[in-house]
């Protein structure tokens, strides 16, 4: 397959504004881009969904002109979207079979599960026809999708994001999928934005910035500081840079806490910790051992069963989540649409989210409508909010620039504390740059941050000292300068082999 | 926010767009209501001509019941339908009201356009109707179920119903003593069901309880108010509890609601007894005869009034004596003696040597 | 372009709906331009009509209000019927039975009684259990509508408040409690300067609250994430209740407004269902106090409307209720569809997220 200047422009805003590109046989090709890229609009073009404005699709040799995915996927290009089309009550045979069902009039089970079988042996994609896709997992559907291409006899797979939903050991599966599918000679297109995952899998790497193919670049011979500089169009600071802390006093020092979830079943299991001025503590843990309720009881989210918080000396127990954001606790919450913002909201009104009823937002219980679009301006400013218009609804704004807007919320209200909490989830480079330079600062303001993530990458590179949270409890406390990403993943897992390194 | 405010705003602008779109015709037909009555573009004359040259314009306003409640809205209907076709020159048009609100337009609309006659069902209407008569002296009003008086240009028709029920209560009374119909019981037990505790609905059982219990001293009279005049699964199962308890005979005065005990009388295979109006022909062989109200007499006879210019304002009473009240004929099988005492007492009511009382024995 | 769409979109469907509308009455007989054209005159044709089409739609627009607040605040008031009529019940109340206030004051204190009556109804009994309890606000305030609809036709039924005199209807309130209707050319329509300017001060009241103050933002907060208003530091229990109450207060004050300027009396009937007819208003308004006045004309002038049609062009009111019913369904459809989709599609989100953490 072959891209010649392609482009499409919408009324306003040109989405793909020249994309060149090679697809040779039997490599997998990787186009990195950020979030808004063109990434997307690419694909709907080759897929038929979107008309090319100008520029030419060449396939197997040809000049293609897809009206609709029905001439795609009969012309042999077969597509596994970031969501998948399935109809979970069918089972795996059916689902793959719909619209090309064998059988004249009454559909034969049989060869259908028969065919099915046969592919996923062909193509090594392990997997019960008979099963039913609601009973799957996320990556065996996955895989519905792609024998869903071969057996409309894909002659070329575009993987769309495909990882963006699967757990680490799904992944690890779907590329082995990858390597035996180059190995069949399958040429595979990977839409990615993930810097690791396309220096692992692929043969060569186009980058997309601003609708733009930037470069095509063998893989062997980058390195994520070069596809980085690429996607973001400057140079990015991967790791990050950071002087050595100066901790204080402690800010907050937890004793023996508690917490229930919302079904009474106990998440937090009598955590001791303590977090100083100055430094930033990386709380890190596999999902689901408690480190968000943790984070939710500290803001006032959720109240503690048992124990007590202590905050800049007093003790914030009982206090409401009002009366915490008053004394200088700032959030940012793990589920940025559901907790942090009100997606139907404008900017203005969800900057003075925390603090609309003080002056100068509000007098006298009247919202000062002026005085909150200045302040949202100059945030939108200084955080570099795109696009820079306080009128628009944060649903409007990408994943990235929502954050922004959050962080710019929480870190200028001048809090002593910052929980930050999956501060960089589903983000790309550019933006996680920014946000990690941001704790840094603040750290480096005096102010005590902890970061909770399930990233051990971002809490190893950003922690002054990292806590390991397992089944509701502390199980270690290691200072960050040593920690070794395979120490930290043993105590994840609930391995106190390492314990004698705790407290330092 | 501002493009849906328009948005809303268009489709009123649609509307109106349509007045002066198509609305030439419209115009045109609300001038000649408003002037003259020279022609009669509102209501279907019955077209054979008017005999002096002018046509009286006749308007009905019902309660909030509606045309079809099975009582005196559909009644009043009735009698001003056939006075449209017994009465030369008579055009008529009807309006339901939707609220308690709606009265004081509607009965203004009909005035306001040159009706002659305005008729207001249901004593609802009493103070809407006071207050339009005052505004318009020239326009005559008929009111039903009520007593408005010393307002020259409002008629007031009241019933004594009460009549009505004494001798449908007879009527019960004697076949229950006798057990002169086939599968009557011996409990001798009729059951009542009223739509609401209301003179309108009481008027009727008052009468029914004294004429049963002339007749039948040691029979008794359950007596239950369904609170609805519409429901009609809710009178089905009154009625089956009565039956439950013995009734042999339904007597509901509850409008639609009443409809739904007469079908459970006909599907229990006893006996029940229609009111307003002659019901015989919703259950045949279920229904002994129905105690019936003149509504619509009263309205025709108003009508044929104003026609002849003898339209008096006051109240008038309909009762056995002007036959304004009755009872519908027996149903086949009910023994001529019965028929005959019913005749006997009709006249004693008359001459008054028997006095109904109008109220409730509970 | 957008802004022409929807003008556009809802013109096409009024004129759908009068195409079809159109066809059918044809078909039964029916001239259709004297039928829609009696609809349209009856609505907007003289003053007196314009006078009645404003009258009608004053309560559905103060209800509407009422409705809109709930909505936004991410609450389904289904019983404003229920807290319309004891609102007016209690506004009846104080408007018969003091008779030595000034009239000015006495009328004050019927509007607010009516208020007051009316907010507690929906905020006693649905606010508290909706949140403390957890009871659904669609089943409370409709059990309570009910209960509060028969209580009052108990009381002018036999009730202490039935009138002296065989009619289940109570006293008249007290002259100098009764709104001054318009003038006297107009009075046949019943409109009341006070009625309209109390309305006019509800919307401006109701947009204020809720754009301008920040109990309005709170309510927007909680009715648009609750899991948000709570980590802003919102009592979300309280601002339920709340809600329950200004929505019911809204209700209340139309009863009461209906009962000082129209009806001077609670009359046996209780079919008015503003409460019911003032949720499609609200929804057509996207809950927008200033669409409010627009929707509640547009349902004002269709019953107006509707009542000459049967009056002039003699079709039955059922068929009035079809053609009347058909201009608001299309209407409605352009509408409404894409909003009950919007919400059910937050609210499955929201449940799968609450469930996802």
């Amino acid at each position: 397959m072959e891209i010649v200047d392609l482009k499409k422009w919408f009324p306003g805003v040109k989405a793909n504004d020249g994309v060149n590109l090679t697809l040779r046989a039997g490599e997998v090709h990787a186009i990195l881009g950020e979030n808004g890229a063109g990434k997307s609009t690419l694909m709907k073009m080759i897929y038929g969904l979107l008309e090319p404005t100008s520029g030419e699709i060449r396939f197997m040799g040809k000049a293609v002109h897809f009206r609709s995915p029905r001439e795609a996927i009969h012309a042999g290009i077969g597509m596994v979207h970031q969501h998948f089309m399935l109809i979970p009550a069918l089972t795996v045979a059916e689902n793959v079979v719909l619209g090309d069902e064998p059988g004249r009039i009454k559909f034969n089970r049989k060869e259908a599960e028969r065919r099915v079988r046969d592919l996923s042996e062909k193509y090594r994609l392990a997997i019960d026809p008979t099963a039913k896709v609601a009973d799957l997992s996320v990556g065996l559907q996955q895989r519905v999708e792609i024998l869903k291409a071969f057996y409309r006899k894909a002659k070329l797979i575009i993987l769309d994001e495909p990882t963006a939903l699967l757990t680490p050991q799904e992944t690890r599966e779907l590329f082995a999928i990858i390597h035996g599918l180059k190995a069949d000679g399958v040429p595979v297109l990977f839409i990615s934005h993930k810097l690791d995952e396309v220096l692992e899998i692929s043969d060569r790497v186009t980058v997309m910035r601003a609708g733009k193919t930037v470069e095509t670049v063998e893989t062997a011979g980058a390195t994520p500081q070069s596809l980085a500089n690429l996607m973001v169009g400057r140079e990015v600071v991967l790791r990050v840079e950071k002087n050595a802390a100066h901790p204080g006093e402690p800010i907050l020092k937890i004793h023996d806490l508690h917490v229930r979830d919302s079904g009474r079943i106990e998440r937090v299991k009598g955590v001791n910790l303590e977090l100083r001025r100055g430094e930033i503590l990386g709380l890190a843990g596999i999902d689901g051992n408690g480190q968000f309720e943790l984070a939710d009881a500290i803001a006032g989210l959720i109240k503690a069963e048992q124990g007590h918080i202590i905050f800049d000396g007093h003790d914030i127990t009982r206090l409401t989540p009002a009366e915490r954001t008053e004394r200088g606790i700032a959030y940012v919450p793990q589920d940025r649409q559901a907790d942090g913002l009100v997606l139907s909201f404008d900017l203005v009104e969800n900057t003075i989210l925390r603090d609309f009823r003080k002056r100068p937002f509000a007098k006298n219980g009247v919202i000062d409508r002026a005085a909150a679009a200045s302040y949202t301006e100059r945030l939108i400013r200084e955080f570099d909010v795109r696009p820079p218009d306080a009128s628009r609804k944060a649903s409007e704004l990408s994943g990235g620039n929502q954050q922004k807007v959050i962080l710019a919320r929480e870190v200028s209200r001048d809090p002593l504390m910052l929980i930050a909490a999956q501060p960089t989830r589903g983000l790309d480079v550019g933006a996680i740059e920014g946000i990690h330079r941001q704790l840094v600062r603040l750290r480096d303001e005096g102010k005590g941050v902890l970061l909770v993530s399930l990233e051990l990458e971002e809490i190893l590179s950003l922690s002054d000292r990292i806590a390991v949270i397992h089944d509701g409890r502390i199980v270690a406390i290691v200072p960050g300068a040593h920690a070794t990403r395979e120490q930290i993943g043993l105590l994840m897992a609930g391995s106190h082999g390492h314990s004698e390194v705790s407290m330092s | 926010m501002k493009q849906k405010f328009l948005a809303v705003a268009a489709s009123v602008l649609a509307l109106t767009a349509m007045v002066t779109g198509c609305g030439t015709g419209a115009a045109s037909n609300t001038a000649a209501t408003n002037g003259s009555n020279a022609t009669n573009s509102a209501g279907t004359s019955n077209g054979t001509g008017t005999t002096n040259g002018k046509t009286i314009k006749i308007g009905l306003v019902t309660d909030t019941g509606g045309l079809n409640d099975n009582g005196f809205n559909h009644l009043a209907y009735v009698g001003m339908t056939n006075a449209q076709h017994q009465l030369n020159g008579v055009s008529t048009s009807v309006v339901q009201s939707q609220s308690e609100s709606d009265y004081v337009p509607n009965l203004s609309h009909f005035a306001q356009n040159g009706y002659n006659l305005v008729i207001a069902v249901g004593y609802l209407m009493e103070d809407a109707v006071k207050q339009v008569a005052k505004e318009y002296p020239k326009t005559d009003f008929l009111i039903i179920d009520d007593n408005i008086t010393g307002i020259p240009n409002v008629a007031s028709a009241i019933f004594q119903s009460e009549q009505a029920g004494y001798l449908a209560g007879v009527v019960a009374g004697l076949v229950q003593k006798n057990h002169q119909l086939k599968g009557l019981n011996t409990k001798n037990v009729v059951g009542v069901i009223g739509g609401q505790d209301i003179p309108p609905v009481d008027t009727y059982i008052a009468g029914f309880q004294q004429g049963f219990k002339k007749e039948d001293p040691n029979g008794k009279v359950l007596l239950q108010y369904t609170n609805s005049f519409s429901d009609e699964a809710l009178g089905s199962q009154y009625a089956q509890n009565e039956i439950s308890q013995g009734a042999d005979i339904i007597f509901p005065v509850a409008g639609g609601c009443g409809i739904g005990a007469i079908n459970a009388a006909q599907s229990a295979k006893v006996y029940a007894i229609g009111v307003d109006t002659n019901q015989a022909y919703l259950a045949p062989g279920t229904v002994i005869t129905s105690a019936t109200k003149g509504v619509d007499t009263a309205v025709f006879d108003t009508i044929k009034a104003v026609q002849n210019g003898t339209f008096k304002g006051g109240v008038s009473t309909f009762n056995l004596a002007n036959n304004g009240v009755g009872i519908a004929p027996l149903m086949k099988g009910v023994p001529q003696s019965v028929q005959t005492t019913v005749n006997q007492i009709k006249q004693q009511i008359i001459s008054g040597q028997i006095k109904v009382s109008t109220t409730v024995q509970r | 372009m957008k802004s022409l769409r929807s003008i556009l979109l809802p013109m096409g469907a009024s004129l759908l709906a009068m195409i079809i509308g159109g066809i059918l009455v044809a078909a039964l007989g029916y001239n259709p331009v004297t039928v829609y054209g009696s609809l349209i005159s009856g609505a907007f044709g003289n003053g007196i009509n314009i006078g009645n089409t404003i009258t009608a739609s004053l309560p559905l627009i103060i209800v509407g209000l009422g409705i809109a607040i709930s909505f936004q605040s991410g609450l389904f008031n289904i019983g404003a019927d229920g807290q319309y009529w004891i609102g007016a019940t209690a506004a009846v109340w104080f408007g018969y039975h003091f008779n030595s206030l000034p009239g000015w004051l006495h009328m004050i204190v019927c509007i607010v009684v009516g208020m007051v009556a009316g907010a507690l109804w929906a905020g006693i009994i649905p606010g508290l259990t909706k949140a403390y309890v957890g009871s659904h606000e669609v089943i409370t305030t409709m059990m309570m509508s009910y209960i509060g609809i028969l209580l009052a036709r108990y009381l002018i039924e036999g009730g202490p408040m039935q009138q002296k005199g065989f009619n289940p209807q109570s006293p008249e309130i007290v002259q100098n409690t009764q709104f001054p209707y318009f003038t006297q050319g107009l009075m046949q329509s019943q409109l009341s300067l006070v009625a309209v300017a109390i309305a006019v001060v509800a919307v401006i009241a109701v947009w204020f609250l809720l754009y301008k103050t920040t109990l309005g933002y709170q309510l927007r907060t909680v009715g648009l994430n609750q899991r948000a208003a709570r980590y802003a530091g919102i009592n979300v229990k309280l601002f339920t209740v709340v809600a329950l109450c200004l929505s019911g207060l809204f209700a209340g004050l139309a009863g009461a407004v209906q009962m000082l300027g129209v009806d001077h009396r609670l009359l046996d009937g209780f079919s008015s269902n503003y409460g019911y007819t003032a949720i499609v208003v609200s929804l057509l308004a996207r809950n927008n106090p200033i669409g409010v006045i627009i929707a509640g004309l547009f349902f004002g002038a269709l019953t107006t409307g509707g009542q000459n049609m049967q009056m002039v062009s003699n079709v039955p009111a059922a068929l009035t209720d079809v053609l009347t019913g058909l201009i608001i369904f299309f209407v409605a459809c352009e509408r409404i569809i894409p909003q009950i989709i919007g919400w059910y599609r937050r609210r499955r989100t929201l449940k799968s997220t609450t469930v996802a953490s």
